[in-house]
């Protein structure tokens, strides 16, 4: 049985085939398309047809993009976005207000601000009222919308308002149009929640477009196992996952390079720095994982409240290779990561990476550049874990602190395993409360990640 | 001069207030955006000296009170502020000349430039306590006798409570009680007061400092080396003193717990680098109050504690605090105002629970001696 990995760049398309051993048996890599799936058909034909790899061998695809940020970043095929607001405070400030005009023209002026929502205890704020919401949408021009937003105040608590206003909405904008709800995406803190959610929303249409013909396409070369998709945190979700959560994908590259590196070199700590075509991304790889941006997570100017690798990203064009500008600049992010007494060893992985680690000066530290470095993204998707990861509030009436941490683990072990994690396998990586500071009350904020290894026999899928 | 609060002035303002909030006073960010908002709407608002402000006409400090996380869920429009103002102008037949601070450290920092800048205002240069407390009476306008009552407190514009009492505390036990029946935030207009109370009473021109700090806390790519360089120069020659650092290392234990609606709670910074073998135990109920080194005091509130993330200099909030995390724990003199005796009554260490005599940073340093 074999792990397919792909990673679909700017440049290329690359292809792992990895067997139950974990060995690397074939490699591929082929010049990317402006879709998914071209480059895809591509790197299949070579390993389906040319190399007679027989479709049934495969167990399981894993898919790593970068599509969404080149979207988002050259603002092409954003849907136009519609936003509902549920909540106490009206006209606070206006949706992606932060946002540049480049982004903020996507988000459609004429928004809905409703009552409702939900009390820090999770009781309601108000009563809907359908008839503002029939209103709104007969002044609408239906067609302008591509894609909803729904945002609660309170959501992470007691996503019940966001749900009703969604199924209402659902029957008046039809089933084509994405809705994106804020809880799903976000924590607590409404405006990062509803940036993030509108970001999800703008991607939308990038996705869908992206993913189109791409399950027929592996049907067609007889591959018929699951089709994953690794996200930000480095886990892997389903396709169905994927269409309705974008903003899951837009690190997963460099994640996913991550993962590559530490598989390649077998080290769980260090400073990665994966040279793709257009940009060189440094990050760092703390016990076999993608350290986490604690604070100020920002996309595009906007702050959100999803949680993202912390990187530094340095444009690049090949013929820098030697430019001393460029080096300090990579020196100076290097630094960043590397702790102030013991520097870990630096990882060069991606394309470029063996030619940038050969001019690249570093005497306090290894430089590292392992084998099948060009296909570290592919490996990466390949060896990508299965996650569970809540993050909500509870009130904590009825019990006490490590009963509402126990029942989240209990419920993200849960989502791991709905995933297609092999229960065995299935883990703790963080759990936490936090409780809130300057009123008396019983809110807490809980945060629970588990993950496990994909379980291949299983026909799981979130 | 004529100095205008614009967009800019606010980012700085935001900017700079997080490092006086002493690990509490809320998140800034929704405040900054909506003064910008606003300000775009209505203009930059004047910023005037407390020094040319007439005796007899009327100032009055806003903020607001409550939990800064239900804050930036249960989102507000702004029109609180002003519907509180408006209050206190009618209950005491007044008509106001400007709005001020009563704390600058966090999010209220911002309060009174929305309450300014909606009332078409000025706003005077001063707050009440030079950083963050917990509660209404611990400020100089309290300490140095002024009236909280008549306070309103308003969290939709549709609707106020008018409080009144002769006893500033209990001002602040039945705004407190409020604040948690409405929902868990509340504007508050409360202390208004003449110019020349304002001038006995206020912590003079603690805006314009603190726009200062931001203006000088703005550029990109900064640590906490960076950030501590710049502090100490803009604090040297201010109302406060010099920062000191006090240890860089890692958070190792980390115990936090809600006790009668405080965080209350202690972190253990180990030491590394050149504090290397060294443990400090940094105390907090919402702001960090104490610091200690085995069994000696380092530092007391009403000095300012700052616990620094750093990588990028930024001070986290006792609600932001995690274990393992690289921090700086640095201390900033608090203002003079704030080491009178009147003061240390309200704000001193013993009125947090500290079985300490207050004795200012600087003069514990040479108490130390080489140990610190």
């Amino acid at each position: 049985m074999y792990r397919l990995g792909i990673d679909v760049g700017e440049t290329n398309t690359d292809a792992v085939l990895l067997n139950q051993n974990s060995k690397i048996v074939q490699t591929v890599k082929k010049p990317a398309s402006p879709d998914i799936v071209s480059g895809i058909r591509a790197v299949l034909a070579e390993i389906i047809d040319r190399k007679k790899t027989n479709p049934k061998d495969i167990a399981a695809v894993m898919i790593g993009t970068t599509h969404c940020l080149q979207a988002l970043m050259k603002k092409e095929n954003l849907a136009s976005v519609c936003v509902i607001r549920i909540g106490s405070g009206k006209n606070a400030v206006p949706p992606l207000f932060e946002g540049n005009d480049s982004l903020r023209r996507y988000v459609m002026q004429n928004h809905l601000e409703i009552d409702g929502g939900h009390e820090v205890t999770g009781k309601p704020l108000g009563m809907i009222d359908y008839l503002l919401i029939d209103k709104f949408f007969s002044h609408l021009r239906a067609k302008d919308v591509e894609a909803m937003v729904i945002t609660g105040t309170f959501s992470p608590m007691n996503p019940e308002h966001e749900n009703i206003v969604a199924s209402y909405v659902r029957n008046i904008v039809g089933a084509e149009i994405p809705i994106t709800l804020s809880h799903e995406i976000g924590s607590i803190g409404f405006i990062e929640r509803e940036n993030a959610s509108v970001v999800n929303a703008l991607l939308s249409k990038a996705m869908n477009r992206a993913l189109n013909g791409l399950q027929l396409l592996f049907k067609h070369f007889g591959i018929n196992c699951d089709i994953y998709f690794t996200q930000n945190d480095g886990s892997l979700m389903s396709y169905e996952y994927a269409l309705r959560y974008p903003i899951r994908t837009l690190w997963s590259g460099t994640t996913n390079s991550l993962l590559g590196a530490s598989f390649l070199t077998g080290l769980k700590n260090g400073v990665v720095v994966d040279v793709g075509g257009s940009s060189v991304r440094v990050a760092l790889l703390e016990n076999g994982f993608p350290k986490e941006k604690r604070r100020n997570q920002v996309i595009d100017g906007v702050r959100v409240n999803v949680p993202m690798p912390d990187m530094i990203s340095i444009p690049f064009h090949p013929e820098q290779i030697g430019s001393e500008e460029f080096l300090e600049k990579l020196y100076q992010a290097v630094q960043r990561f590397q702790p102030r007494y013991e520097p870990l060893p630096i990882i060069f992985v991606g394309g470029g990476g063996q030619k940038l680690a050969e001019r690249f000066h570093y005497p306090w530290a290894d430089v590292v550049v392992p084998d099948y470095y060009q296909y570290a993204n592919a490996i990466g998707a390949c060896i990508a874990p299965v996650s569970g990861y809540i993050d909500r509030m509870v009130w904590m009436d009825d019990f006490n602190q490590r009963e509402a941490l126990h029942s989240a683990i209990n419920e993200a072990k849960h989502m791991a395993i709905s995933a297609g994690a092999d229960p065995k396998t299935v883990a703790v990586q963080e759990a936490k409360t936090m409780p809130l500071a300057y009123v008396p009350s019983k809110a807490l904020r809980v945060r629970v990640k588990v993950i496990g290894t994909l379980s291949l026999s299983s026909k799981g899928g979130m | 001069m004529k100095r205008y609060i614009d967009e800019k002035t606010v980012s700085s303002l935001a900017r700079g207030a997080m490092y006086l909030g002493s690990g509490g006073g809320g998140d800034v960010k929704l405040m900054e955006l909506m003064a910008k908002r606003i300000i775009k709407e209505n203009g930059p608002i004047p910023l005037i000296s407390p020094f040319r402000f007439p005796d007899e006409e009327w100032v009055i400090p806003v903020a607001v009170m409550g939990s800064p996380t239900i804050f930036s869920e249960r989102l507000p429009s702004g029109n609180e502020l002003k519907k509180v103002v408006e209050t206190i102008e009618k209950e005491k037949n007044i008509a106001a000349s400007a709005i001020t601070g009563i704390e600058i450290g966090g999010m209220n920092a911002i309060s009174p430039v929305i309450a300014a800048a909606l009332t078409n205002l000025p706003l005077l240069d001063a707050d009440g306590m030079g950083r963050a407390f917990p509660e209404l009476q611990m400020t100089t306008y309290h300490g140095f006798g002024m009236k909280a009552s008549p306070a309103v407190i308003s969290n939709r514009p549709d609707k106020t409570y008018l409080l009144s009492s002769d006893e500033n505390t209990e001002i602040e036990k039945q705004a407190r009680k409020l604040v948690t029946d409405l929902g868990g935030w509340a504007a508050i207009a409360c202390y208004p007061m003449q110019g020349w109370q304002m001038r006995e009473a206020g912590i003079l021109q603690t805006y314009t400092l603190t726009i200062r700090l931001g203006e000088a806390l703005s550029a990109d790519a900064m640590d906490a080396h960076d950030v501590m360089e710049k502090m100490q120069k803009v604090f040297q020659k201010s109302i406060y003193g010099k920062p000191v650092k006090l240890i860089e290392g890692k958070i190792v234990d980390l115990q936090r717990n809600i006790i009668e609606g405080m965080l209350k709670g202690s972190l253990v910074v180990e030491g590394s680098g050149s504090y290397i073998g060294e443990y400090l135990s940094v105390f907090f109920h919402n702001e960090y109050l104490w610091i200690k080194k085995n069994d000696t005091t380092l530092a007391t509130v009403p000095d300012l504690i700052c616990v620094l993330d750093e990588e990028t200099g930024y001070p986290l909030s006792v609600e932001e605090l995690e274990n393992h995390v690289k921090v700086w724990v640095i201390a900033i003199p608090g203002p003079f105002l704030l080491q009178t005796t009147k003061m240390l009554d309200v704000v001193g260490p013993m009125q947090f629970g500290i079985a300490e005599n207050f004795i200012p940073i600087e003069e514990r340093l040479k108490l130390n001696g080489n140990e610190g």
